[in-house]
């Protein structure tokens, strides 16, 4: 592989969407993670340079990731031993986030080796590794916060004690103390499937889903760790300059909505939405399984305790039963 | 077809099956409402027929 300039050599990171050891250098016996990325930067101390990738049909994480400033899927290590590229940093507005591979679904198999290699290592390894990748976001000067977003109470302790570690080795305490790590809760997990499955909700911000199929609307609003969701009625109207994110579910967009925003086009959906939108049908279609997989989970329960009452029920005759015929009984031993 | 509409149209039928399996139950469960209280009639009228109510003595 030629490496002529900056370009082509990111642009070869993502043939396939496999890290083929270009970064760093060809020949070192790295992992590979599989990436998919559509926006790509190459950072070094002080500089960045951007290549955008077209999306590609598998991409799980290419539903718009344009909409973000910045997004970074890899970083320089200081060491050169490992391949950091199953992180990503997403920059949105002041506020970075960056993301633990595990939460990124397009990793393949060699993304996961590598996600494991990262949750062993010994925590100044953790903590160096840490740090090569939050450095850069840290030197910059917009930099006011720095989310962590993790799967598990293990990953959050273990990032909190290399961020302490961190802040003795390191000049920078003051930035350290602007990172927060957020532990994902599972109903973000299924939430998330409406935007940037990493990208976890900001305080305030609103998302609008659209069900066609029941032409339902739903306006939805991270609050406090979680969504405060009110179902619009007929002819009420949306302000999308108040909505940050849009999604709309369904197989086709063949049918009027009625009393809810209705984008007739792509280009009016653009147009309009000057926040971020998400219309994907891969990621609604899981959408709407995890909403199937709910239901079923609630008619299990429901089944479940009717089948109780039932057997309540049969026990409460036979004993009604019992005690009629004693009564039948005791009247004729009495006359 | 591909997997994730194999997977919503098998969810589809699940949900069939679990919402028609709710209606049986349901519908047995009036049943046994309805037995438990004509027994339960039953019963109060047996214990009435058998045992009177005693009267008050002025």
């Amino acid at each position: 592989m030629v490496q002529q300039d900056d370009f082509s050599r990111l642009i070869c990171l993502f043939e396939d969407y496999v890290l083929r050891r270009c970064w760093p250098e060809q020949g070192q016996q790295f992992p590979t993670p599989s990436i998919l990325p559509s926006l790509v930067f190459d950072l070094g101390d002080t500089t960045a340079r951007a290549i955008r990738v077209e999306p590609r049909n598998d991409g799980h994480i290419l539903a718009e990731l344009c909409k973000f400033e910045r997004v970074y899927l890899s970083a320089e290590m200081s060491s050169q031993t490992y391949d950091e590229v199953a992180y990503t940093f997403y920059r949105r507005g002041k506020n970075w986030i960056l993301c633990a591979p595990s939460a990124i679904p397009g990793l393949r198999q060699s993304g996961n080796e590598c996600m494991e290699m990262f949750w062993d290592a010994p925590l100044d390894t953790l903590a160096e590794l840490l740090w090569a990748l939050i450095r850069w976001p840290i030197k910059d000067g917009g930099f006011q916060r720095l989310f962590f977003v993790v799967n598990a109470h293990t990953q959050q302790q273990q990032i909190q004690a290399a961020l302490g570690l961190l802040a003795q080795q390191q000049s920078t305490v003051a930035s350290l103390s602007n990172i927060q790590i957020l532990l994902c809760p599972e109903y973000l997990s299924a939430f998330a499937l409406l935007d940037d499955p990493q990208r976890p909700p900001e305080e305030g911000e609103t998302c609008l889903i659209l069900h066609l199929q029941e032409q339902t609307a739903e306006v939805c609003e991270w609050r406090k760790g979680q969504f405060l969701c009110r179902l619009l009625t007929a002819n009420q109207d949306v302000d999308l300059r108040h909505i940050h994110r849009l999604a709309v579910c369904a197989e086709t967009l063949t049918q009027p909505l009625d009393g809810v925003v209705w984008f007739r086009s792509q280009t009016a959906l653009d147009y309009h939405a000057t926040a971020h939108y998400v219309v994907w049908y891969p990621v609604l279609r899981r959408w709407e399984i995890e909403r199937r997989r709910q239901r079923v989970q609630i008619l299990q329960g429901n089944i479940e305790k009717l089948q109780h009452d039932n057997q309540e029920l049969e026990k409460l005759i036979h004993r009604a039963t019992q005690i009629a015929a004693q009564v039948k009984t005791i009247a004729i031993e009495r006359g | 077809m591909d997997d994730d509409q194999a997977v919503l149209d098998a969810l589809d039928r699940e949900i069939q099956a679990l919402e028609d399996k709710y209606a049986q139950l349901a519908a047995q469960h009036d049943l046994l409402s309805q037995k438990v209280e004509r027994l339960y009639q039953e019963l109060l009228s047996e214990f009435d027929q058998r045992w009177p109510p005693l009267k008050t003595v002025e």
